[in-house]
């Protein structure tokens, strides 16, 4: 057969971007079910996610014995296909949320988030101790990836394919959510998170509803954490599945706009291209600072303004364009007002530039924290969201009732 | 209950005294005792050491849990950033307590130099200084728009001020500088560290004496009793709500802060000290009665304890039973008692009826299951 030449350098770099934005898509997509249609507020969304992302391992992993002092081994061996073990992630992960959404689906919202965070914390302690099963804090290893076995493309072309699929998945189960929000169905989810006591009296059985939107969304999380799971052939239970993915989802959610689902996919993916930009950055930084200490061959502090550069632009559009522009813009607001504005994104920007400053006098210094300074932008972002934008980038249509002409 | 026409029995007065709050503390201290005295009788020292152990961490969840609940109370949301407001109070108290720079000051390792004592002077006034400025920068404008904004708001502030800790402190665990005495032991095998155990206990008690005496013998106290039982009518009757609002995160977020420098003493220092503990917190809270600073106190009591006090039981399951790290699920057991309590009494101990979080699932099958007229029925035939 003729070599097919395979791909390297940015298409695959772009490639693993786009599956990991796959992967967030489908849970905000999943939460959007539960949050945006019922304002249901899973804060246990990581657990779920994890649910699924173990399934898949075990299920399609080989024999993997315990070595005493080495690894704990896990419960595994069943080496099946791929497929077989998405349909198994999603229908256990949903298991697992019908059996948490009994006792706490009753609940007001603020207790639920409270009851879904200690249960799904439950999960992560199983996951983390439950060695024999799960593999304890190693995690598990040597998952085959998807599509490892098809020798004849090189691994970039591997990589793209898995991008492909997972694109495949995000379209696939959008459409299906796109339809079922359209259904009747939703219709009832929405009196639900607008009056439930309103949808009680017209005789809908609230309870029943919002156990099938929490059980759904949870079936979408367990295929977003099968679909991890055969990309990065490497799971541990305590970065990856950590209180702070819950978090970001929610961020990617209420950024992009809660209530529909495109916005919770333009959330996941400009949320993501934070995520990656700033792993890039790290790794440059490593780079560099690792040259300037040994021979100082390359001027480190150009090299870490080059690389902090497009992140700050980013911030600046996303900060400037989407929370304030209606603000600028609108000749409605008076012209103070719109300086006052203008004056304070000034002075934010102008604490981003100091940052930026400070990180070109001491590249290892930004090296070091970058991933807080993530964290702390999507905590910014979350709360200007919130105080200033709280429909999102692309806030839901409301449904409206055309009046039948006379 | 006797009637009121008629004549007091005997036990007039101790029923009179078990009636209404006292008995609904009763039922979660009984059980409490109850633990500590089976758990000794069973495993002897061990299960004595595990119970002061539960106390001493009781006794840094109290002042985290009572200062939400304060906060819940007036401003009614759930405060995701509580425990990293405990974090900013530990690490406060580092920065009073750390070593002065000989040469090269690094905020990471230096400080004041004073002694801890100091951190407890300056920690609250700096976390109250915080919870104004956070109530003016973020909450006020989420005022009027329910209790879900304010809580995903805290959410982002949680993520950032526990990002900011890492950036400006590292990561890395430390310890303040103060000399820890010896265990004291009694009767042969209990033992108890003087400032781990003890003292932490003392202040604990010492600021619940504190605050219990705000809220009843100050004006402010009583204007935020108030306020939390219903704003609009405080409001009316001329109480200024929105100094109360803000006495509120002063007190909640002072009380953190010394709450931090209890964990940092129990325990040690490092950026995800409070959040760790927000959890146990919470269920603390909602065991309590959300809004309700003195369930926080019993719930506290009940969560710290239940918590070390399943670690024997673990154990010996983890032996006799095959169970793989079963003691690391210690605080499995409190998220569980959390949810039981939430199906049973969602209100919990000291809550009030309007403030509970749903119906609790076995009340709502036994409407369900004897009151068929109510959900069962179609409302639509009723028309016909």
């Amino acid at each position: 057969m003729a070599a097919i030449p395979d791909l390297s350098g940015f298409p695959v770099e772009f490639a693993f971007f786009v599956t990991f934005a796959c992967v967030y898509a489908l849970l905000a997509m999943g939460l959007n079910l539960q949050w945006g249609e019922t304002g249901l507020f899973n804060a246990g969304i990581a657990a779920f996610y994890a649910v699924g992302a173990y399934t898949t391992a075990i299920l399609i992993t080989g024999p993997a014995p315990p070595q005493p002092g080495v690894y704990p081994g896990h419960l595994g061996g069943f080496s099946q296909n791929w497929l077989l073990a998405l349909a198994a992630s999603g229908l256990i992960s949903g298991f697992v949320g019908f059996l948490i959404a009994i006792p706490t689906l009753r609940l007001r919202t603020d207790y639920l988030a409270i009851a879904t965070l200690g249960l799904g914390e439950v999960i992560r302690l199983f996951l983390l101790n439950d060695a024999p099963i799960t593999g304890g804090t190693i995690g598990i290893f040597f998952i085959p990836k998807l599509y490892s076995n098809f020798t004849f493309i090189g691994q970039g072309l591997q990589q793209v394919a898995i991008a492909g699929t997972a694109i495949f998945i995000v379209a696939v189960a959008f459409f299906v959510l796109q339809y079922l929000e359209r259904s009747p169905w939703a219709r009832v989810l929405k009196s639900v998170r607008e009056d439930e006591d309103a949808a009680e009296v017209l005789g809908k059985d609230t309870f029943l509803f919002k156990l099938q939107a929490f059980v759904f969304g949870c079936v979408v999380m367990g295929i977003a954490g099968s679909l991890f799971t055969v990309f990065l052939v490497y799971i541990e239970p305590i970065q990856t599945f950590a209180p702070i993915v819950t978090f970001t989802v929610w961020a990617m959610l209420i950024f992009g706009g809660s209530g529909n689902n495109k916005g919770a996919i333009l959330g996941a993916f400009l949320f993501y291209f934070i995520d990656w930009e700033t792993s890039r950055i790290q790794i440059q930084l490593s780079v560099t600072t690792g040259l300037a200490s040994t021979a100082q061959i390359l001027p480190a502090p150009w090299a870490a303004l080059a690389a902090v550069a497009p992140f700050v632009a980013l911030n600046a559009v996303v900060v400037l364009l989407l929370l304030y522009w209606p603000r600028l813009a609108s000749k409605a607001v008076p012209l103070a007002k719109r300086l006052k504005t203008l004056l304070l994104w000034g002075v934010g920007e102008g604490i981003a530039a100091w940052g930026l400053f400070y990180s070109f006098l001491h590249p290892a210094f930004l090296g070091d924290n970058i991933s807080y300074f993530r964290v702390m932008t999507v905590g910014l972002i979350l709360i200007l969201v919130v105080v200033y934008r709280p429909q999102g980038l692309i806030p839901e249509k409301l449904l409206t009732v055309r009046r039948r002409s006379a | 209950m006797a009637e009121p026409g008629e004549p007091a029995g005997p036990f007039a007065a101790f029923t009179g005294l078990l009636s209404g709050v006292h008995l609904r503390l009763l039922v979660p201290l009984l059980f409490v005792a109850l633990l500590v005295v089976v758990s000794s009788a069973i495993f002897g020292y061990q299960g004595i050491n595990s119970a002061i152990q539960g106390v001493t961490d009781a006794s840094i969840i109290i002042p985290g849990a009572v200062g939400l609940s304060l906060l819940y109370g007036i401003r009614k949301f759930a405060n995701f950033a509580h425990g990293e407001l405990m974090t900013l109070g530990g690490y406060t108290a580092y920065f009073v307590n750390a070593p002065i720079a000989a040469v090269g000051f690094q905020l990471a390792y230096n400080g004041l130099g004073l002694d801890l004592v100091w951190g407890f002077i300056i920690a609250p006034v700096v976390l109250a200084v915080i919870g104004i400025l956070l109530e003016l920068l973020i909450f006020s404008k989420l005022e009027g728009r329910g209790s879900i904004a304010p809580l995903v708001a805290s959410i982002g502030l949680s993520l950032f001020l526990q990002s900011l800790v890492s950036i400006l402190w590292g990561t890395d665990i430390k310890a303040y500088q103060y000399v820890i005495p010896q265990n004291w032991t009694f009767l042969g095998g209990i033992t108890l560290n003087p400032v781990k155990g003890a003292l932490t206990i003392g202040l604990s008690l010492l600021f619940m004496g504190s605050i219990h005496i705000v809220l009843t013998r100050t004006t402010l106290g009583k204007a935020m009793r108030a306020t939390a039982d219903n704003m609009e009518l405080a409001r009316t009757t001329g109480i200024r709500t929105r100094s109360v609002i803000l006495w509120t995160w002063v007190i909640s977020a002072a009380l953190a802060g010394v709450g931090g420098i209890l964990i940092g003493i129990a325990r040690d220092v490092r950026p995800t000290m409070g959040f760790d503990l927000l959890l146990l917190i919470f269920a603390a809270v909602i065991l309590g009665g959300i809004g309700s600073p003195y369930g926080a106190m019993v719930g506290g009591l009940v969560i710290g304890l239940t918590t070390d006090m399943s670690i024997p039981y673990l154990q010996w399951m983890d032996t006799n039973l095959g169970m793989v790290n079963g003691t690391a699920y210690s605080p499995a057991i409190a998220f569980l008692i959390m949810v039981v309590v939430l199906l049973i009494r969602p209100e919990g101990m000291l809550g009030q009826k309007r403030e509970r979080g749903g119906t609790g699932a076995i009340r709502w099958l036994m409407a369900r299951l004897f009151a068929r007229d109510r959900a069962a029925a179609p409302v639509e035939k009723e028309g016909e």
